[in-house]
């Protein structure tokens, strides 16, 4: 048997587009040949530092690579446009319906959202763009 | 509101029209499909603008003629049952329809509930309408709704940027929507007519992202039917917009000894002005081939997309 979320967690979808993408400030963009790659810093374990380090070649940081349409959502993840101005302006250029680009662009968002790229700001919180913490999620 | 500012949408022998342009207030147009039934008997369509549901559009088909003004009181008594402070009042409606307004709904919308049973076709229609005190939006969804025919019969599709019509019915077969599958920038709507015959009408948007991408082109989007079928896949010289191909359908060995496998054709061509790759693809009996070219397929029916199916 399941059990319901509760209500408190459920974000409506009036919130959802209110929120205002905003890029993580600790993120690093580098464009190779068509592909834009972000490089995320990674949170540095005590056990990266010391000796282990001296032998393992640690990573830093974690890149991803974003396509033509990543790299249009992302640049339009400006911290000033909100979700429901990102979307349209993704259904307007690619001429779908709103909800179908809503679906594309939030999934795009929350995938942004969970490697730590970017974090979504409700309207209740601080509208001015703020650095993400590094190696913080967004809460979608 | 202008008839220009109108989407139409067709859908088992219904024809709908709701806003398609955002009007001053913001919340208006343009209403979106989001959640759709196939079943002939008992279905919905759900509209949504961008914020919230707008329009529940519901079908039941009922033998004989149900009490309209009893069912409105029905609903009536069951909302009272969950809030007192409800009040409700007789909406002006085109001849035909009977309905209620709800006024102070708990988020202070006006929702108007009205019904109408189609004689011709046995079909009663029921509609939801959140359209606030907005007349000309009354006017136009309730006025611009009618029954076209009946569910079965009907050859007309547009609904999901389609718009499809099906051959005229001849001796033992009839075209039916069975089934869609309705995914963002993707939609597919299947056909059978009862006779192991079985066409798909396939829309993809954003066309021109993916068909430049490796290895994406027409014939390729028509092998995708039947990956399996590559050896006997035969694509036609690809034009620049337009691809066909015919391929056997892979099956026993058995089968095709004794004429039972089945032939597949198909053909896709993008459409430069719409952004979209249409997909007309029919898999049939070897011995009793269909045709597609009484099929007309091309781009309508906007509101839609990113859809639930009942």
């Amino acid at each position: 048997m399941t059990k319901r979320r509760p209500a408190a967690n459920t974000v409506t979808l009036e919130r959802l587009l209110a929120a205002v993408p905003t890029a993580n400030r600790a993120v690093r963009a580098e464009q190779r040949g068509e592909a834009l790659v972000l490089f995320v810093p990674l949170r540095e374990r005590w056990w990266m530092r010391g000796p282990a380090s001296w032998w393992l070649p640690f990573r830093k940081e974690r890149g991803i690579a974003l396509d033509r349409l990543g790299q249009e959502v992302w640049a339009a993840c400006d911290g000033v446009r909100n979700v429901e101005a990102v979307v349209a302006e993704f259904s307007r250029r690619h001429r779908l319906g709103f909800h179908e680009a809503r679906l594309k662009v939030m999934a795009f968002l929350r995938l942004l959202a969970e490697r730590k790229l970017l974090v979504l700001i409700g309207p209740s919180a601080a509208p001015e763009p703020t650095e993400a913490p590094t190696g913080a999620g967004g809460e979608p | 509101m202008h008839a220009s500012h109108l989407n139409v949408i067709e859908w088992l022998g219904l024809e709908i029209k709701v806003p398609g342009q955002r009007g001053p207030d913001s919340a208006q147009g343009p209403w979106e499909l989001v959640r759709h039934g196939v079943s002939l008997r008992k279905g919905s369509l759900v509209f949504a603008d961008r914020r919230r549901q707008r329009l529940q559009v519901i079908w039941t088909a009922c033998s004989q003629r149900p009490d309209v003004g009893q069912l409105l009181k029905d609903h009536r008594t069951r909302q009272l049952e969950q809030d007192a402070d409800a009040r409700f009042t007789a909406a002006t409606l085109p001849a035909g329809w009977r309905g209620l307004r709800r006024q102070g709904a708990a988020d202070g919308r006006g929702l108007l509930r009205a019904a109408r049973y189609d004689n011709a076709t046995r079909r009663l229609v029921e509609v939801v309408l959140d359209a606030g005190d907005d007349d000309a939006v009354v006017d136009a969804v309730i006025g611009g709704l009618r029954v076209t025919g009946p569910a079965d019969t009907a050859r007309r599709v547009r609904a999901f940027g389609l718009d499809v019509t099906r051959p005229a019915d001849d001796a033992g077969t009839r075209w039916t929507l069975r089934s869609t599958r309705v995914l963002p920038a993707d939609a597919a709507l299947h056909f059978d007519d009862g006779q192991g015959r079985e066409v798909t009408v396939r829309r993809r948007a954003m066309a021109g992202d993916w068909l430049g991408c490796k290895g994406q082109t027409l014939a390729a989007a028509l092998r995708a039917y039947d990956p399996k079928a590559r050896r006997a896949f035969a694509a036609s010289a690809e034009q620049p917009h337009e691809a066909e191909a015919t391929w056997n359908v892979p099956g026993p060995r058995f089968w095709r000894l004794l004429g039972r496998h089945r032939v597949g054709r198909g053909r896709a061509w993008h459409d430069a002005a719409d952004d979209a790759v249409y997909e007309l693809v029919g898999t049939w009996p070897a011995r009793s081939p269909g045709d597609l070219s009484p099929w007309a397929v091309g781009p309508g029916g906007r509101a839609g997309g990113g859809a639930d199916h009942d």
